[in-house]
């Protein structure tokens, strides 16, 4: 019993993995400083397809995603994700342009935990991912 | 010219415009902001993307407000004039 606890004391941490899907290289760059600080690793996507082949290769505990990108959008992206059976439920926050309240609730109808207007800034989505328990 | 896309830090927004030259990265541009003013950009950094009609590469440019533009510390003799408003 004893060595047991010991082996598990050992075992580090699972790190958590963060996926930033956005066709903007800088909003990667600013969004991966702000979750890397967080204690995520990051790991990016330029579009919705890349992000879904990524999600299936490991799937992250948080996903920031951009509404409007080419090839797949945010929306269509979250929607087939939300659709696979996968145990795992990742929390999704749309980081986007878009701050109409009919598009905010399109983004969580779609199975998105949160929503975040850009420009965003660190304390801003701390406080979005705090409050949905992803911080 | 040059088409060059923008890739704003401040407003956390990417527009298309075009150059005579590539800026290069350290060099400072003027843009109009959001709220319609001019004001000084650094470029932090320089990268070409394959466009997606051939063999054409689109220069971008990620470019970040200018630590002294607004500046509350500068004196306002050392600050640029502001446009009047209505």
């Amino acid at each position: 019993m004893a060595a047991a606890q010991s082996a598990n004391a050992e075992t580090p941490a699972k790190p958590k993995l963060c996926l930033i899907v956005d066709d903007s290289r800088m909003i990667r760059k600013v969004a991966r400083r702000i979750v890397e600080s967080l204690g995520y690793t990051a790991a990016e996507a330029e579009n919705g397809e890349e992000a879904l082949a990524k999600c299936k290769s490991a799937m992250p505990t948080l996903i920031l995603v951009d509404w409007e990108m080419p090839v797949m959008s945010g929306i269509d992206f979250v929607t087939a994700l939300r659709g696979e059976s996968s145990g795992v439920r990742p929390k999704i926050v749309f980081c986007t342009t878009k701050a109409d309240t009919r598009d905010i609730h399109r983004g969580i109808e779609s199975g998105a935990d949160d929503y975040v207007i850009k420009p965003f800034d660190e304390k801003s989505l701390l406080a979005k991912l705090q409050r949905i328990g992803a911080a | 010219m040059i088409e060059i896309e923008i890739q704003n830090e401040t407003d956390q927004t990417q527009q298309r415009m075009r150059f005579a030259a590539v800026p290069r990265i350290g060099e400072g541009i003027r843009l109009r902001g959001t709220d319609g003013f001019w004001a000084s950009y650094d470029v932090v950094d320089l990268w070409y993307q394959k466009a997606d009609y051939g063999d054409v590469w689109v220069p971008y440019l990620h470019v970040r407000l200018t630590p002294t533009e607004h500046s509350p510390e500068l004196e306002p003799s050392e600050r640029e004039p502001q446009p009047f408003t209505v």
